[in-house]
């Protein structure tokens, strides 16, 4: 039986290992055989260009820097997704910061259960993850999507009864952690019933997509939207398979860090890379270095990531080839993240004077930098020596916030400051407060994720020295989680800005957004080279 | 965007853009090889790791002739099936040295109960511990598993035959059909043993094991 299925999990190995090998193989011989236009995600004539500028529509003075194809619901599905979205960043950072702070000052708000630590650290993790960069990347796909496939999006008022009925189940699903009524299973703590209604929201949010994608006016489809279509197959599978009452006792561990570990890397990362391949080169006005790279890179992630979360379990009551098989696919996952890295940071770092330029640019890329970063420290990590010592430490909570905040969040931040000004037609009230927001969050989180690192390497170097009272572990961790708290203080301090500035974006006096007139003349940046595809 | 960009002062591009009508588009450039040799690197590293690791794991498995072999061996000397029993089964808590873990793992070296009356190792295994128990010295408060359903009365005598002469340990081997008597005995219990004290409440072995010898060995 064991034999069976870890022969099954190795093959599943070998046939990824073929498969990329098999693909760098058609690359580097031109199997796929695409020209420069394909390439490009060519503009089709802007027929539909001043039909909206109807005097009568309620967005008479749109301006020619909205795009023209914005419909109505559609704006309206973008506006909702992105309130929302920060709503939820603001309260999910504060029961974060709340939790924090109760790790060294364990007496602080005891009085009710809800604002106990598992509560709050629960609430901050579903909040963030399923409020601030669930809603967040989906709004953000739907704004990409459409513009990438050159039509307006189809369906948007299904996907604002996706955003209500998704915020609505999340509503409830945080108010029974508060209230102590969870499935007791991380990531996955929102009772099943709730689950259902994420996952018909979830659904809302697939078929504008899809149908969207259906009706594209491209042939090509850009990298960018292979990840987010992939994304769109990836969650709801591991979200519906993952809350089915079916697994139990070690298997159902191992499910649990399978889905854990795949939201980050199949459902997260799709969505943070699939935007920085997007705002990266439209920013900087240049192309992405290589689309055989993007070709490896994301179908070296689609093919590696799937079993990397069980890695989580080392030591535990697992057969022990599932954990090696997941260390192996987590230490291959570095493929895919050279693949992207190379891609993504020729061209960002390749033209600094965009960094001096461009707030949005300076979120994006340098969240897609935290990408790498987190990524290679994550395959450090599964391998057996290093997780000897970090597993169990504060480092691994150092690690996640690597990837799930200074990458994806930093990618929303700079994306929902890229895309609003075109969406509204307004500016941004206060710039100074995007700049403030930037170092806010950038100076907080090297605070939090240096504090974090350094300590909980010391907490697992104290925890495996037997000649060490536990005790002693904890106690030196003290002012490490004190400077954890700090961090993480200013990274919130950095999310009421950016919510201010949202706020005063719609609620303030109206200020006009326009493109820089000299970015017009300059125009035709396409490369003279000729491929030689 | 700042309102006039006369006014703009670095960074100045708030919702910045150098060509508005640029479109994304990836160029066609070769794959480094550095990127290939890493993933043909990674891919060997990768089989071996697993290849190796699952030797360290498990035993592999035995089919054919060769099983029945290995069945045959284990057969004639008990003490072979008992050590790779122990291993499978007892090690991953107790250590392959039956010191335990401390404040956590009880030691099977030297513990008075591994070395008691054979009837007590033998109703540990078969229903498990589940409360205090007191071994050389230190409380523990854990949950020893119940292996009863598990385990045939022939593994389980081969398991504390080898433990109870193992490292320092000397005491006598227990046969299978011993076991099968003890399951008999308490065939009617279904919850674990509550620790030291129902231990000796059920077989007078003592609770709390001063340093003094309170058994037939110390």
């Amino acid at each position: 039986m064991n034999f069976t299925i870890g022969s099954l999990l190795a093959f599943s190995f070998a046939a990824s290992l073929l498969a990329v090998i098999a693909l760098i193989w058609a690359i580097s011989t031109h199997q796929f055989r695409i020209t420069e236009s394909d390439a490009r995600t060519v503009f089709e004539d802007d027929d539909e260009a001043g039909k909206l500028d109807d005097p009568t529509s309620p967005h008479s003075e749109r301006l020619a820097t909205q795009d023209p194809r914005l419909t109505r619901d559609w704006h309206r599905l973008l506006i909702v997704m992105f309130v929302t979205a920060t709503a939820w960043l603001v309260f999910g950072s504060v029961f974060g910061v709340i939790a924090s702070l109760k790790l060294h000052l364990p007496d602080w708000l005891t009085g009710s259960a809800p604002l106990t630590f598992g509560r709050m650290r629960t609430l901050h993790l579903n909040s963030v993850i399923y409020g601030f960069l669930s809603l967040g990347g989906i709004g953000t796909a739907m704004w990409l999507v459409p513009t990438l496939f050159k039509t307006p999006l189809r369906k948007p008022r299904l996907g604002l009864v996706g955003a209500a009925i998704w915020n609505l189940g999340l509503l409830a699903g945080v108010t029974a952690i508060a209230r102590g009524w969870t499935d007791g299973l991380e990531w996955l703590e929102i009772p099943w019933q709730f689950d259902i209604l994420l996952a018909l929201g979830g659904a809302c949010f697939a078929v504008p997509l899809l149908f969207t994608a259906a009706a594209r006016r491209v042939n090509h489809i850009y990298v960018t939207g292979w990840y987010y279509m992939a994304g769109l197959v990836w969650f709801p599978a591991l979200f519906i398979m993952a809350n089915m009452p079916v697994h139990t006792g070690a298997q159902q561990a191992t499910a649990n860090w399978w889905f854990a570990h795949n939201v980050l890397g199949l459902w997260l990362t799709p969505l943070g890379l699939g935007a920085a391949y997007y705002f990266i080169p439209k920013i900087i006005g240049k192309p992405i270095y290589s689309y055989r790279l993007s070709l490896l890179g994301f179908w070296a992630l689609a093919l590696f990531y799937s079993q990397v979360g069980m890695h989580h379990l080392v030591g535990g009551p697992i057969p022990t080839w599932v954990v090696s098989l997941s260390i192996v696919q987590s230490v291959m996952m570095v493929v895919p993240v050279i693949a992207v890295a190379i891609n993504q940071h020729t061209l960002s770092l390749g033209n600094l004077w965009a960094w001096r330029e461009s707030l949005p640019l300076r979120f994006v890329a340098l969240g897609a930098i935290m990408y790498t970063l987190a990524s290679l420290q994550g395959s450090l990590e599964a391998v057996r020596a290093f997780s000897t010592v970090a597993h169990f430490t504060h480092y691994t909570v150092g690690h996640a916030h690597l990837g799930a905040y200074a990458f994806v969040a930093l990618v929303l931040f700079g994306g929902i400051y890229y895309m609003l000004p075109r969406i509204t037609g307004r500016a941004w009230p206060m710039p100074w407060a995007i700049s403030l927001h930037f170092w806010l969050v950038v100076v907080g989180f090297a605070i939090y994720f240096f504090a974090l690192t350094i300590g909980g390497w010391l907490q697992g170097l104290a925890m495996v020295d037997a000649s060490r009272e536990w005790l002693e572990s904890m106690e030196l961790t003290v002012p490490y989680l004190a400077g954890r708290s700090l961090g993480g203080t200013l990274m919130t301090l950095g999310h009421f800005v950016f919510a201010a500035n949202l706020a005063v974006l719609f609620l303030g006096p109206r200020r006009h957004f326009e493109e820089t007139p000299q970015a017009e003349e300059t125009q035709s940046p396409r490369p003279a080279q000729e491929s030689e595809a | 965007m700042t309102q006039r960009p006369s006014k703009r002062s670095r960074p100045g591009s708030v919702a910045g853009i150098r060509y508005r009508n640029f479109d994304p588009y990836e160029a066609y450039n070769p794959i480094p090889w550095q990127v290939t040799a890493i993933l043909l690197a990674l891919a060997v590293w990768g089989t071996v790791a697993l290849l190796t690791d699952s030797q360290l794991a498990e035993p592999p498995p035995q089919i054919g002739e060769e099983a029945e072999q290995a069945a045959v061996e284990a057969a004639s000397s008990p003490s072979v099936n008992g050590q790779r029993l122990f291993t499978a089964y007892c090690s991953t808590c107790h250590q392959a040295n039956g010191a335990g873990v401390k404040g956590a793992v009880p030691p099977l070296n030297g513990s008075h109960y591994v070395l008691a009356d054979a009837e007590v190792p033998v109703n540990i295994l078969l229903h498990g511990l589940d409360g205090e128990i007191e071994v050389s010295g230190s409380v523990y408060n854990g949950r020893m598993p119940t292996f009863g359903h598990q385990l045939s009365d022939e593994q389980i005598a081969a398991i504390l035959t080898h433990v109870r002469g193992q490292w320092d340990n000397q005491a006598a081997g227990i046969e299978p059909d011993f076991v099968a008597e003890q399951r008999e005995r308490f065939s009617g219990r279904v919850s674990p043993w509550e620790g030291g004290k129902a231990l000796e409440d059920a077989f007078g072995v003592a609770d709390t094991a001063s340093p003094a010898p309170s058994e037939e060995d110390s």
